[in-house]
């Protein structure tokens, strides 16, 4: 289930559990649908235990969708396990990841 | 003047003469009939004591009125003879010369009494004029009370003569004939139903006790019931029962045919369901025959090398999987060992893996920079790969002779080392993006030297990442203590023994992704 916090140009996301293809598409759909006049989207990790291949495949996706259109994506409170992975796949330089939402949003 | 006397005794009026003292001077022998005497006994006595049994002068007597020169009116004396009977006398008074005075009693009794009873019989038929007005009221009352209540009624009421004459109709029966007004004299029953003779199934020949009847186009039924020789025709609207039945009847064709088309439907349902049975089959033969060309493209067998050891295991999720582990002679005396995993199942994985394969056997040949390997294969694939697919990919190039191993990472899990010497277990990694995403990625590379009883563990997330059914990952740690615990064992037993771990731990949960191992063990070096 995602949850939306709409800040007029800045919109946290909040999702739980595992963040697999099915998260991931649902993310990518509803972020389509808002994403114009929206110049920053937050999405906390701080729920999220575990994100496999496929997840990450669409934030990638995400990722670039946001980037063509000018959009920033910053990502906050990832797990000591998720910020590993994000460390040894190299996506620690991809994406702007943030310790916590507060920073995220500056 | 005897004679004149004798005569006023065969008169029938009493004829009195009397003085200014009230006193009888003369009495014809009338008086008999009131006093029961002869007249003689009451000369000399008082007239009004005499004829009338008072103690004074009667209070309507005129002889007073008559002294003083004034009208004498008649008066009415009444009075009981001497039978008992009450009497009635009509007198009239004459002034008959001076102090004398003439007063002539007429028996009204009977003719008062006729009077009396003509005014009594005038009185009854008076009453009774007025009770029947009362009842003709009430019957009134009660009539247009029946007329309102019939007037209020919501169906036709007619009630019919046997002539077919109109007895009684209410305003509802003209409203559904379209009349106004009263209704005409020689109008018949039949009329109201636009007809000119009987209705052929009028009440009256058949007994019938319910019709149907038309009127201004619209339906109706009509009940009959009997009130002595008459008809009460009570009738009913049934246009919209009509409508009603009409449209349950047309939606009950409706029904049927769409019954029938869900029939046909099903039948098309049936052929394509068969079809796509078809298909489906014809896909998993495909997906078989792709399962088979991705099997062939693994190692068919692992190294033959006296110094190591080596193990391998390919599990994957589904009918085609994205994991991809290989070994490939590079040199004289260097092996190159991978493991990799594609991001997706299915068949796009598999093409995406056999792209890899190819290009891993293309580059790696006199290639012993595992970074550059990885360099060179990531830009062919990112050139090659326009969908979002990735591949993460653990490269590691070892000297057979000295067990001296170089390897670098494409955002692959790290390697697990066995370090016999300290008894344990050590992540080991290098940085590097997926191959296939990004352009010129640096990849890192770093060195390890393999001893006598250590291990190289490469493997892909699926087997870190498999969950049991309360979401919990098998993870590390517990990977870790079986490496350590069963250290001494041939590759082959360790991961057999991992693997009943790991099934033990998922608990019957089907694994969502592929797992692959891949191991090597120093012998001796």
């Amino acid at each position: 289930m995602l949850e939306i916090v709409d800040n007029g140009k800045t919109k946290i996301i909040y999702t739980g559990g595992t963040f697999n293809f099915e998260v991931g598409l649902e993310l990518k759909e509803k972020i389509g649908e808002i994403m114009h006049h929206t110049t920053l989207f937050v999405l906390s990790f701080k729920d999220i235990s575990f994100i496999n291949s496929s997840g990450i495949r669409e934030l990638l996706d995400l990722h670039k969708i946001l980037a063509s259109n000018g959009i920033k994506l910053h990502l906050c409170d990832l797990s000591e396990d998720i910020n590993e992975l994000f460390s040894f796949t190299g996506l620690d330089n991809v994406f702007k990841i943030y310790s916590d939402e507060t920073s995220a949003l500056e | 003047m005897i004679e004149i006397e004798e005569l006023f005794d065969f008169i029938n009026e009493i004829v009195m003469v009397v003085d200014s003292s009230y006193k009888i001077v003369y009495l014809n022998n009338k008086c008999k009939e009131l006093l029961g005497e002869h007249s003689s006994k009451f000369i000399g006595k008082k007239c009004y004591l005499a004829l009338f049994n008072k103690i004074d002068v009667c209070e309507n007597c005129q002889i007073a009125n008559i002294d003083k020169k004034q009208f004498a009116v008649n008066v009415i004396h009444e009075t009981i003879n001497y039978k008992g009977l009450r009497k009635l006398y009509r007198s009239s008074f004459e002034h008959i010369g001076v102090n004398f005075f003439a007063e002539i009693l007429s028996d009204i009794t009977e003719e008062k009494k006729i009077i009396d009873q003509l005014t009594n019989q005038s009185k009854a038929l008076k009453a009774n004029n007025i009770i029947l007005n009362h009842n003709k009221k009430q019957v009134e009352e009660q009539y247009y009370f029946v007329k309102k209540v019939l007037n209020s009624l919501n169906e036709g009421v007619m009630v019919v003569n046997e002539d077919f004459s109109v007895n009684v109709v209410n305003e509802k029966m003209k409203e559904f004939a379209g009349f106004k007004g009263d209704i005409r004299s020689d109008f018949k029953c039949f009329h109201f139903y636009g007809n000119e003779k009987q209705c052929l199934d009028c009440p009256y020949n058949n007994n019938s006790v319910r019709a149907s009847r038309k009127m201004n186009n619209r339906s109706f039924t009509v009940f009959f019931n009997r009130l002595g020789g008459l008809i009460v025709e009570s009738v009913v609207e049934s246009t919209r029962v009509i409508a009603l039945i009409n449209e349950i009847k047309q939606r009950q064709f409706e029904l049927n045919e769409k019954q029938h088309q869900m029939i046909l439907l099903n039948d098309d349902l049936r052929l394509v369901n068969e079809k796509l049975k078809k298909a489906q089959d014809m896909i998993s033969g495909e997906l078989i025959q792709v399962s088979k060309i991705q099997n062939s493209l693994l190692p068919s067998s692992l190294p033959d090398n006296d110094n190591f050891d080596f193990g391998a295991l390919y599990v994957p999720a589904e009918e085609v999987g994205g994991d991809y582990y290989d070994y490939i002679k590079i040199g004289p005396n260097h092996y190159g060992f991978l493991v990799a995993d594609v991001s997706g199942h299915g068949i796009p994985a598999a093409v995406i893996m056999a792209i890899t394969r190819a290009l891993i056997h293309s580059y790696a040949h006199n290639v012993f920079s595992s970074a550059n390997v990885l360099g060179t294969v990531n830009e062919v694939l990112n050139s090659n790969i326009h969908t979002n697919d990735f591949v993460t990919m653990f490269y590691l190039i070892m000297d057979m002779a000295t067990g001296k191993c170089n390897f670098a990472s494409a955002g692959h899990h790290p390697l697990l080392f066995f370090d016999k010497s300290e008894m344990m277990v050590k992540k080991i990694n290098a940085k590097g993006r997926f191959l296939g995403i990004f352009d010129k990625v640096d990849f890192e590379e770093n060195a390890i030297t393999i001893d006598t009883g250590d291990i190289i563990f490469l493997y892909t997330d699926g087997l870190t990442d498999t969950m049991n059914n309360e979401r919990k990952l098998y993870g590390f740690d517990r990977l870790i203590t079986k490496l350590i615990l069963y250290h001494n064992d041939c590759c082959k037993s360790i991961i057999k023994y991992i693997m009943e771990d790991v099934n033990e731990f998922a608990g019957g949960v089907p694994f969502e992704d592929d797992i692959t191992i891949f191991m090597i063990k120093c012998r001796s070096c």
